[in-house]
């Protein structure tokens, strides 16, 4: 089905192109069919608009499941000579950063569109994160440098409910918000609110449906820019534009955006001056309702330019604007002018197919505006799904996470020396450098000079020689106080052959650990981390005395950071990790205390409590294997059980005698 | 052959900063530096900038990480004191930065063209700027943060390429920003990090209309030219700075005392809140002088204690390493003033 722009696209696409600032869009949409087609259109508008107010040519990219960060910002090239001998190796910057491509006077404008922010790769989540709505942005990668002053435009489509596995650091980088359906409609149909045709189309410097590469058009820039001067704004606005927008837990983040839209608004219509209307647009713009009601005929004696724009201002009654319509979004005051021609419906005079209030004839000197109802809460939800949706996303999600692969394993370890190179992976670029170089004088060809670039041949080529790096991780959760006195190699001998045997990374928490005779008991638990099973800590920690206190809970919390942080952190190798709780389930610190660093009087059953409720949180790691060794006895031999049940482990094993 | 790559024009900006781009948009004006709020039009925070500003006089405290909310200024901040008191926007480690330039590696393109070339890397950079800012720096993958340690800790960088080594003595500031929601810090990590701030959000209407106020007007600057409002902003920074540089002579000269009660009020107070090793007890008696010299006095006194113990000691307690808060507390304020031997 053929998709159309609406009027509002058209405005909102200008405001982004006017405003370097606002070069952000989040697109909810809900929708499964047609998403590309109606982002697609979005990006023409948005690409037709940057062209003419820039004149700058728009280069389009797009971010998905599979950006890396290869993709994202440099690399090395190398690509066939074109004298037929050897390899050229280039250096090719991405779009992202803006670099002029060759023979071009200007970097075209990046135009990154995101089909699907809930699924967007994570080099590619921090990209955002780091260049969007960024002053200032810097690469640093491979030997390479770049620093510059980003002015791209970003588009996303989210659904928002899903929203909640979008980190919300991710979605702060969009300042501007809109219903897909709100600004694309199908061909066949027409968005009509409150007697506007949402389709119908305005002036507009939106080339609309242009091509994204073709040529600038300069003409258009200038006559963007032309006798157009920054609107002023007033302190009364502003006051009220701090008031009006939604709070949040971003900070100043909305008002400053909903502020600028007013501005772009107003330079969109060529004014010098911010008015009210112009904030009333840019709010029903986003969909953030602004309501008018009451009278007040006071006048900030201090501020004159506000007196100078309330006096180009008419606005309700308390009467006029009783919302008797039920319809959330805007009126303009000049709707609600003396002339209006209807008493009852006010037509969406900003020709932007914006959602308007009822109003009627009246005469008011100022703007009262009324605390947010709940029928603006539930408009402003719309707008900001994220601030209610329940958070689905994993724990830390903008943190590298890589899923460990052969080739990545490849990549890692030590280097021990270079082979030679049967692909372009891990290239060791000296050592190539090197060879090439000794070989420069003999195969350069005659027409190249002396100082001509340095060919180099396939043979050339050497990757480095890494030493294997260990796989797999060993996590042992040690209770003493569960065992005190025993030796715990019986108990754990299997595990620890196992460590041994696939070389292992061990990671040991110990918990209730004595401190030595008198010694205040301890109630959190110890972690180290070790290379392998040969760590002189780990015999150390498995002859440990055992004390009185049981921080089991934070034990725990500790295995499931150090779990998270082995398989997901970084440029992890980790494939598989096992986690072994050798307890009796008794644990008798909460977690609280633990953190706190003190034990508060009549803890109950807070501390198993506690445990049970950390154990729970291993269940459903991807990669995790989890053994309870079964350590209890009566009157409690059912806590480890349950432990065990908590964590998604198999039935605990009993340990041999 | 070599396309493109990292050496940019230099943009003739005060400093030499690196431009590697048209500008931020065809036409727009120079306003003379980089386009970041002037210091003195930020509104609020003041405790980012107090602990900015005594990072400044008193280097050897280690620089400061700035935690903070979504949207509550923490990068504008960073990057706007280092610009008004060096003339540069900080050498940043960006998150998507790899090791060969963080420590060091030879010149790619001048090995291409057959020379031998190292090429300075980050932290020497850092080292010569006296700052390095990392922006998110609780996103920095793990052995960027072991290779960061590593230096910050010895000092020394080893660069080694091929059959070459050679050592050099880099001393920086670090001045980070994060935002907690992402994750925490690494202990070892945030022990770094001489001071630490934690920035929320203003909520007084009229400070928040001042803000967008000012952001708005910047906003203008950038598109339209400098106002006169402008000028007097970055005049008063001249100013800011001048006055700060003098702190910091009184610093250098010694000329600030710090009497032995309050030498030893400053060990009490570390304790107190349970500051884990020394660096604590250093760190506050090193930002006390600093505070007594950013108000010109020339003796520490136990009003100066109260007044940075917020940023010195909040993450070092030993709690912080099992999961607890770095959140300044009324009860640690209390915990302060107890310690100071107040009454009250």
């Amino acid at each position: 089905m053929a998709e159309r722009g609406s009027a509002r696209l058209d405005a909102l696409v200008e405001c982004m192109a006017l405003h370097p600032e606002l070069r952000g869009l989040l697109l909810l949409d809900a929708e499964p069919d047609g998403g590309e087609e109606r982002l697609a259109l979005v990006i023409r508008r948005l690409a037709g608009a940057l062209k003419a107010v820039t004149g700058r040519p728009v280069r389009e990219i797009r971010l998905g499941a599979g950006t890396s960060d290869d993709d994202l910002w440099a690399g090395l090239r190398l690509r066939p000579d074109p004298a037929g001998r050897g390899v050229l190796l280039e250096h090719v910057p991405r779009p992202l950063l803006e670099q002029p491509v060759a023979g071009a006077p200007i970097a075209p404008i990046p135009l990154v569109a995101v089909a699907d922010l809930t699924i967007v790769s994570v080099p590619a989540a921090r990209a955002i994160v780091t260049i969007a709505a960024a002053p200032v942005a810097a690469m640093e990668r491979d030997g390479f440098s770049c620093r510059w002053e980003p002015t791209g435009a970003w588009v996303a489509v989210c659904d928002p409910t899903r929203i909640g596995s979008v980190s919300p650091h991710l979605l702060d980088r969009f300042p501007l918000r809109a219903p897909i359906a709100s600004l694309v409609a199908s061909a066949s149909a027409s968005v009509s609110v409150a007697g506007s045709d949402a389709s119908s189309e305005v002036p507009s410097t939106a080339a609309a449906d242009a091509d994204p590469g073709a040529a600038p058009t300069p003409g258009d820039a200038e006559r963007a820019e032309e006798g157009r001067r920054w609107p002023a704004i007033t302190r009364s606005l502003l006051v009220e534009l701090a008031q009006r927008s939604p709070s949040g837990p971003e900070g100043h983040r909305r008002p400053v955006a909903l502020a600028r839209l007013a501005v772009a608004c107003a330079r969109r219509r060529g004014a010098d001056q911010v008015e009210w209307e112009d904030a009333a647009t840019a709010f029903g713009l986003l969909g953030v309702p602004w309501s008018h009601a009451g009278t007040d005929a006071a006048e900030d004696p201090g501020d004159a330019q506000g007196a100078s724009v309330s006096g180009r201002v008419t606005e309700p009654t308390a009467t006029s604007t009783s919302g008797q319509s039920g319809q959330s979004g805007l009126a303009t005051p000049s709707e609600h002018a003396p002339t209006a021609p209807d008493a009852t419906l006010v037509r969406d005079e900003s020709g932007l197919g914006l959602p308007v209030e009822h109003g009627g004839p009246a005469e008011l000197t100022h703007q009262v505006l009324l605390p947010t109802d709940q029928r603006e809460a539930a408009a402003l939800a719309a707008v900001y799904p994220e601030d209610d949706s329940e958070p689905l996303r994993e724990a830390e999600p903008l943190r590298l996470l890589w899923a460990a692969s052969h080739n990545l394993r490849q990549l890692r370890g030590q280097i021990v020396g270079t082979r030679a190179a049967t692909d372009l992976r891990d290239i060791a670029v000296v050592p190539s450098l090197l060879r090439a170089a000794a070989r420069r004088a003999a195969r350069r060809p005659r027409s190249l000079a002396p100082d001509g670039p340095l060919l180099i041949d396939r043979g050339d080529l050497r990757a480095y020689r890494r030493m294997p790096v260990p796989e797999q991780i060993l996590v042992l959760l040690l209770d003493h106080t569960a065992r005190p006195g025993a030796s715990w190699v019986p108990v754990l001998s299997g595990y620890l052959e196992w460590a041994y045997v696939q070389r292992a990374r061990m990671a040991v928490i110990e918990v209730g650990v004595a401190d030595g005779p008198g010694a205040v008991p301890q109630l959190h638990a110890e972690r180290f981390l070790a290379r392998g099973i040969l760590d002189p800590r780990i015999s150390s920690a498995l002859a440990a005395p055992a004390g009185t206190a049981s921080p089991l809970a934070h034990g725990l919390d500790l295995a499931h950071l150090t779990v998270l942080h082995a398989l997901r952190h970084g440029n992890t190798l980790v494939r598989e990790a096992y986690l072994v709780i050798a307890t009796d389930g008794r644990g008798n610190v909460p977690l609280a205390d633990s953190r706190l660093g003190e034990l508060r009087p009549a803890v109950g059953d807070a501390g198993v409590r506690d445990a049970l409720e950390a154990a729970s949180r291993l269940r459903g790691l991807r990669r995790l294997v989890v053994h309870v060794v079964d350590l209890g006895g009566p009157p409690y031999a059912d806590l480890p059980r349950r432990l065990a049940s908590a964590s998604g482990a198999a039935p605990p094993a009993t340990p041999r005698p | 052959m070599f396309v493109g790559g990292g050496d940019g024009p230099d943009v003739g900006q005060p400093g030499g900063e690196r431009r590697d781009t048209a500008g931020p948009e065809t036409g727009s004006p120079d306003i003379g530096r980089p386009r970041i709020l002037p210091y003195s039009w930020i509104i609020g925070q003041d405790d980012a900038r107090t602990a900015l500003e005594l990072s400044f006089i008193e280097p050897r405290i280690g620089g400061v990480l700035i935690s903070g909310q979504r949207g509550t200024a923490k990068s504008t901040v960073a990057r706007s004191f280092n610009l008004m008191t060096t003339g540069n926007l900080p050498v940043t480690l960006p998150i998507n930065a790899t090791d060969d330039r963080i420590v060091g590696t030879l010149d790619v393109p001048a090995l291409l063209e057959g020379r031998w070339a190292e090429r300075e890397s980050l932290l020497e950079e850092a080292g010569s700027r006296k700052v390095l800012y990392v922006d998110e720096v609780n996103l920095l993958d793990d052995h960027i943060v072991n290779l960061l340690l590593d230096v910050v800790s010895t000092g020394q960088l080893v660069v080694a390429h091929a059959a070459t080594e050679r050592r050099v003595e880099v001393s920086f500031q670090l001045v980070g920003t994060m935002n907690p929601e992402e994750g925490s810090l690494r202990p070892q990590l945030l022990d770094r990090f001489g001071l630490l701030v934690e920035m929320v959000t203003e909520t007084d209407i009229d400070v928040r209309a001042l803000i967008l106020e000012r952001v708005l007007e910047f906003d203008q600057v950038c598109r339209t030219g400098p106002t006169k409002a402008y000028r007097l902003a970055l005049r008063a920074d001249r100013r800011r700075k001048d006055q700060l540089k003098g702190a910091r002579v009184m610093i250098t000269d010694g000329a600030v005392v710090l009497p032995d009660a309050v030498r030893v009020q400053c060990a009490r107070v570390a304790a107190a809140i349970g500051a884990v090793g020394h660096r604590g007890d250093v760190t506050l008696a090193r930002a006390a002088l600093a505070f007594a010299a950013r108000r010109g006095a020339d003796v520490a006194t136990a009003e100066d204690i109260r007044a940075v113990a917020r940023f010195v000691l909040p993450h070092r307690r030993g709690a912080i390493s099992r999961g607890g808060s770095a959140t300044w507390s009324e009860a640690d304020d209390a915990t302060v003033s107890k310690a100071l031997g107040d009454d009250g």
